[in-house]
């Protein structure tokens, strides 16, 4: 009789028949469920495509002129107010000049006068009347004073202001050399001397001022004790008129100063360099493009078939393209009424363009966006939203 | 390894999450598909020819195509310099086995990808697939025949029981299965073939015996499946 009773299979067999197709099926499903989870996953997070951007400004000269000096360089950065490049002063100097010359013949006209008035006052014979032109003349000459240190001071800061382009440009280059150390030092001492003698000018200017209003003043206490003092004063009349015309001119051609000075309006860093030094400007032409350093808005994409989807105030989750694991929340600012031609940097296919409408996005502070840098955007589903400023 | 990481970083043109993210969703689902083509293979395969070899080429096939097309992209240049290197190569080789052209590609397609800088694509992409590779080689996946080997022996039917050996095979076997019954010409005496498969292969030779032990069965031989039987 034999034996019917089945044998056991060993463990080893158990598993080796196990990593047969058993195995291969359980592979098969967990690939399934690791696809579905992928795709769900992607599903979940539709993500679309923008780039970070931020405001640009033009510097550009209000009158036309021809680039003196360009005081910055590609990419440099510049703070509010700082001076990026200086139009040829030539003219102005020139007209500056001629100003100069104005007031000395005023001071031979003047001179003219007070010996007129002096043989006048002679003939007259008043000490009261004689002591009224005197003091007159003084004033006058102490307006004439002031106006002179003024067009001194004038001078001055335009020349200060072109020796330390000079001088800080001469110290942001890279290479040393004895002659460069040479041509530094002298540039450094030039403007010191400048800057010495204009402060030396400010306390001349400031002390005549105070003397000029001192003889004002003398010369009306006096001049209500005099009855008839109208005549001197109106001999002395055409030259207090130039004297006026010539202060206002002063004040013209310091007016015209400042706009040949190109102030950066913004903190920032320089993004484009559009002139040269020598080369003509004309009004209103950019010489710089200053552009803040970090991005204050999204401009993003929606596919055609999508186009309708984004709408003012919905909240949306950016994250770096390059780093999707900071994310920061904001909102939809603005949506563009048209569909348009994507960028080409975001066409899936080279050489094949593809449409879309663009909207606009609060760039988030956290996450620090470079203007031009890549970002993903996905909408929460909901309305509103907040965010916070970069600055 | 931080300047290692920045390399593949910087390689992968796209952020390297969104790359892995790709690369793990063409690996599994080739495998899903690539794994069902076979099994549709497999299943519907008629004929002597079959090779378990290009069953599971059928697979790899699926994983290495999907990631020549992630390191082609939409290069056309790229997708010549393919074909022309895969020409060159299949032309100054003999290749005998489907697996040994899908090893040929693969490599083709990894130097391609470190070639054109796609480092991340490169590395994981090999991984992934030498993975697969170890996987259908430990499930022998694509062996076709479930049965370990083939039992014949003759019985002598003297007016006892037909059926006298069917004890031995259910104590030793999980399946078995008469395949061919022939008689010989001497009268009551018949010529088995059984396929069996063994509920513990190591103790085959205690079937041999049992069998033996039965008095009408007579010149019993087992016949081993090997692994070369089924290339």
């Amino acid at each position: 009789m034999v034996n019917e009773t089945p044998i056991k299979t060993p463990m080893k067999q158990r598993l080796r028949e196990f990593a047969g197709t058993p195995l291969s099926v359980v592979v098969w499903l967990m690939a399934i469920g690791g696809v579905i989870l992928l795709f769900s996953n992607e599903a979940r997070q539709f993500e679309y495509g923008g780039f970070a951007r931020s405001t640009h400004y033009e510097v550009s000269p209000g009158v036309d002129g021809t680039l003196e000096m360009l005081a910055v360089d590609l990419y440099d950065q510049v703070e509010s107010g700082q001076v990026v490049a200086l139009l040829d002063g030539s003219e102005l100097d020139g007209r500056l000049a001629t100003a100069e010359a104005v007031l000395k013949k005023l001071e031979a006209d003047l001179t003219a006068s007070r010996v007129k008035l002096a043989a006048e006052i002679t003939r007259n014979g008043n000490r009261l009347r004689r002591d009224v032109r005197s003091f007159e003349m003084d004033a006058q000459r102490l307006r004439l004073d002031v106006l002179e240190v003024a067009v001194l001071i004038a001078n001055d800061e335009a020349r200060e202001q072109l020796a330390a382009l000079v001088v800080a440009r001469m110290d942001a280059l890279p290479t040393w050399n004895m002659t460069r150390k040479e041509q530094l030092g002298a540039a450094q001492l030039r403007l010191r001397q400048i800057v010495d003698r204009k402060a030396a000018n400010k306390v001349l200017l400031r002390q005549t001022e105070k003397a000029a209003r001192l003889a004002e003043a003398r010369v009306h206490a006096f001049d209500k004790n005099l009855p008839e003092a109208e005549q001197g004063l109106a001999t002395l009349a055409p030259l207090q008129t130039a004297l006026a015309v010539q202060a206002r001119l002063l004040d013209e051609l310091r007016a015209e100063r400042d706009r040949l000075v190109l102030r950066s309006p913004i903190a920032g860093s320089v993004s484009q360099v559009l002139s040269h030094p020598g080369q003509a400007v004309l009004a209103g032409e950019p010489v710089v493009l200053v552009s803040r350093t970090f991005a204050t808005e999204v401009v993003a994409y929606l596919p055609e078939q999508d186009a309708r989807e984004a709408r003012r105030k919905q909240a949306v989750v950016l994250s770096r393209r390059s780093d999707p694991s900071v994310v920061a929340e904001s909102v939809v600012l603005r949506v563009s009424p048209v569909v348009d031609a994507l960028p080409e940097r975001l066409w899936s296919r080279p050489g094949v363009a593809e449409y879309g409408r663009s909207f606009v996005v609060a760039a988030a502070a956290p996450l620090g966006l470079a203007p031009g840098e890549a970002v993903k955007i996905s909408f929460t589903g909901e309305e509103g939203g907040s965010w916070t400023e970069p600055r | 390894m931080g300047a290692l990481i920045d390399v593949l970083e910087r390689s992968s043109g796209a952020a390297p999450a969104d790359v892995m993210e790709t690369l793990l969703l063409c690996a599994l689902l080739g495998l899903v598909l690539g794994q069902l083509i076979a099994w549709a293979y497999v299943l519907t395969h008629t004929g002597l020819s079959y090779s378990r070899s290009f069953t599971q080429s059928l697979v790899l096939l699926t994983l290495v195509v999907s990631l020549v097309m992630l390191v082609i992209g939409n290069n056309i240049i790229t997708a010549f310099g393919l074909i022309g290197a895969l020409a060159i190569i299949r032309f100054r080789n003999v290749l005998k086995d489907t697996k040994d052209m899908v090893f040929v590609f693969l490599s083709l397609v990894v130097g391609m990808a470190i070639g054109s800088g796609k480092y991340l694509t490169a590395g994981v992409g090999t991984i992934t697939i030498i993975i697969v590779m170890l996987y259908l080689h430990v499930t022998s996946f694509g062996t076709k025949s479930k049965i370990d080997g083939h039992v014949s022996f003759v019985v002598s039917h003297g007016g006892g029981d037909d059926d006298c050996y069917a004890g031995a095979f259910r104590r030793f076997c999980r399946v078995f299965k008469v395949v061919s019954v022939r008689q010989t010409g001497t009268a009551g005496v018949s010529e088995y073939v059984i396929e069996v498969r063994l509920r513990d292969l190591d103790r085959s030779r205690e079937l041999v015996d049992s069998l033996m032990g039965i008095p009408e069965v007579t010149n019993v031989a087992l016949v081993m499946n090997n692994k070369l039987s089924e290339v």
